[in-house]
């Protein structure tokens, strides 16, 4: 009763302060129309063409056969490639500077003898002797998106033209794959993406600052001493505290499924009980490393830089706002150990937004894991103190 | 547990952080129902001799009796029946005065009702006014009625009037007369000498973690001796001074701020010896005062400071 009568009290001082109800309810939504407003526009299906030169300098069967299913796929509607042919040039430095002005995204070579090699490494093969197929030379400009996926799709071609080669050649046992379609998605919403994004915010913002940065300033204003000197115990003080900010954390995900839902017709299901479990999760984990940033501060000040420190690469790695799995391996032993990780992936999980890249038990243990330090470490703390 | 005496006796009292012992074998009674006041500079160690009683810091060493029971350190039980005012009063924004009382009421099983509590603190009209918004005076008033709210039998006030202008200093003198006349102890702490004059039953003068003297506030001054103290302003002569002291004048020189006090029994003939004493080696003589000896006094003849120099 005492705990739940107090958390009324605590609740009603955090609501009643502008910056607590701006930073902690309307920049988490202000944040959300804003990624909304600049980043939707990414899901619109567009077309992509690659402008590729093939050089063919060889006229055989062979060569011709490839030099014809690029034709074919650089036709109509549907077409991948901007083809432009060249027959019977040698590569020049023009072609380079094409590639490098972004003019060609790709140059394709079919040398000279290409035809007489593949023919002889045929022989040679059905003699059951080593040899090197001659090679197909493609040129590519490294680092460049547009260059490298080219260079990929052109690679797929060539393997699917390996594959269809060898099934002539040889009797080849081809499957026969049995497809069922067992339910259906909308297509890629960024609205869907961002929400639970969102959510990990509002509720990472209130446990860091709500919790870290305030209960340091009722340490540093002896404000935590003057409860310690009425008959209330730590636990009770600390549960009233929790629950007034619950309350908070409930309103702060009302707000943002209420703009995610009404403003932009997310598809998200929030009452889910998967996801209402693992809010719960994200909540207490959170909470406790603002439980864990104050114990360990010994002002406002200092829990501001600790709580700074934390926030950024927490935030920024742990994919709420992109995905975060081809980071630099530099930097990718942050995404690795960040609890956010594992909740923005579990969240979107329980969402059925996108399957968690991470084991089930992982993304539930991983923030019970540091639940149970940061909890640890703030009690052990509060609990030698004296407050001074 | 209401069979005592002494409401709080403490023997021995020790506390010691790094190299510096920060209370240095205290020992004190506080009789029920008086005003017990510690007085000393910052730093001497009042404040955390109060906290050692309140359960906020553990002892080094020493023992602690309190409502008749020895304790380590004091616990839910003894909490009931205490109330604290801290030294500095921050508390949590956004809430009403009516709210604030309400809360920490909520924290004890039998106390006294918020709204009777706003009336004796006289905040009566502010009930709904949020608690930063509030002056200085009305804050410390809300800590003491904060203090209040469980009906304590013992209330320790620590330096309640820092900072505080003279009226609402002595609003607050006000009322804790008033709460001394309902038969609650009040351990004080201090470094305003007239406030301890003013208030105390018992004075206990700190300095550097020891209690250096104790007793009434009539007997401490008349221990000094000299029926009067004559201030002047002089300038720092070392001929001057010896010459003094050669008159037999009894007194003490502040050569920070150019003071001199000189307790005597003959008024006449010692200010005289100082104002001849001057005119011989040339010097002025500027704002002479002559007044009663106070506990600013005792201290400053017990350590040679005085007691806000710092």
């Amino acid at each position: 009763m005492i705990v739940l009568k107090n958390s009324i009290y605590f609740f009603k001082s955090a609501i009643r302060e502008r910056e607590f109800i701006f930073w902690f309810i309307a920049f988490p939504i202000i944040l959300m129309v804003m990624l909304i407003t600049i980043f939707s526009s990414m899901t619109r299906v567009e077309r992509i063409n690659f402008n590729i030169y093939l050089v063919k300098n060889e006229s055989g069967e062979f060569s011709n056969m490839i030099s014809e299913v690029f034709k074919r796929i650089s036709e109509g509607e549907d077409k991948i490639f901007n083809l432009k042919l060249m027959e019977n040039i040698s590569l020049k430095e023009k072609f380079f500077d094409d590639l490098k002005k972004g003019k060609t995204n790709l140059i394709l070579e079919i040398p000279e003898g290409f035809d007489t090699g593949i023919l002889s490494h045929i022989t040679f093969k059905m003699l059951g002797m080593e040899s090197n197929p001659p090679p197909i030379k493609i040129y590519t400009l490294k680092y460049n998106v547009s260059s490298e996926s080219a260079s990929m799709i052109v690679k797929n071609i060539f393997d699917r033209m390996n594959l269809e080669f060898v099934k002539k050649m040889r009797k080849v046992n081809e499957y026969q794959v049995k497809t069922e379609i067992v339910g259906s998605k909308a297509g890629f919403s960024y609205v869907d993406f961002i929400y639970p994004g969102i959510v990990i915010v509002s509720i990472f913002f209130t446990g860091l600052m709500g919790i870290g940065e305030e209960l340091s300033w009722y340490k540093e204003g002896k404000i935590l001493k003057r409860f310690q000197l009425t008959p209330i115990s730590n636990l009770q003080f600390f549960l009233a505290y929790f629950l007034a900010r619950f309350y908070f954390f409930i309103i702060q995900i009302l707000a943002i499924t209420f703009v995610g839902k009404v403003i932009y017709k997310s598809t998200i299901n929030p009452l889910s009980y998967y996801f209402v479990l693992y809010i719960l999760l994200t909540i207490f984990s959170l909470s406790s490393l603002g439980f864990f940033v104050s114990s360990v501060s010994k002002n406002t000040n200092s829990a501001s830089v600790i709580a700074q420190i934390i926030q950024f690469p927490l935030q920024f790695l742990g994919g709420i706002y992109f995905p975060v799995f081809d980071v630099p391996w530099i930097i990718r032993w942050i995404v690795i150990i960040n609890p956010i990780t594992y909740l923005a992936a579990g969240i979107r999980d329980t969402l059925g937004i996108m399957p968690s890249p991470y084991p089930l038990y992982l993304t539930i243990l991983v923030p019970l894991l540091y639940t149970g330090v940061f909890l640890s470490i703030a009690l052990r703390k509060y609990k030698v103190v004296e407050f001074s | 547990m209401n069979n005592y005496k002494f409401i709080v006796e403490v023997e021995d009292l020790r506390k010691t952080y790094g190299n510096v012992k920060a209370v240095d074998g205290v020992n004190f009674k506080i009789k029920k129902g008086s005003i017990f006041t510690l007085l000393g500079p910052n730093g001497a160690g009042k404040t955390t001799t109060l906290e050692i009683i309140e359960g906020l810091r553990i002892p080094d060493g020493g023992n602690i009796k309190i409502f008749g029971k020895e304790v380590k350190r004091i616990g839910k039980e003894e909490k009931e029946l205490i109330g604290v005012s801290l030294q500095e009063t921050q508390l949590i924004s956004h809430l009403t005065v009516k709210e604030t009382l309400s809360m920490f009421r909520s924290f004890y099983k039998k106390g006294l009702k918020v709204d009777d509590i706003l009336e004796f603190i006289n905040l009566k009209d502010k009930a709904k006014s949020p608690v930063d918004k509030l002056s200085g005076g009305q804050k410390q008033r809300l800590a003491i009625g904060l203090a209040l709210v469980n009906d304590p039998e013992l209330l320790f006030l620590d330096e309640p009037t820092t900072g505080l202008d003279p009226q609402a200093r002595r609003s607050i003198w006000d009322l804790l007369l008033q709460l001394k006349k309902q038969g609650k102890t009040i351990v004080l702490t201090t470094h305003y000498m007239e406030e301890a004059e003013f208030l105390a039953d018992w004075v206990c003068i700190m300095d550097y973690g020891k209690i250096i003297r104790e007793g009434t506030p009539e007997d401490l001054i008349k221990s000094i001796g000299g029926e009067s103290v004559i201030e002047v302003d002089v300038e720092e002569n070392h001929s001057f001074l010896d010459r003094l002291k050669e008159l037999g004048v009894n007194y003490t020189y502040n050569p920070k701020h150019g003071r001199l006090l000189a307790k005597t029994d003959n008024v006449l003939e010692t200010i005289d010896s100082i104002l001849k004493t001057a005119r011989e080696c040339s010097l002025k003589v500027r704002n002479e005062i002559i007044r009663q000896p106070n506990l600013e006094d005792v201290f400053l003849t017990l350590t040679g400071r005085q007691l806000r120099e710092e």
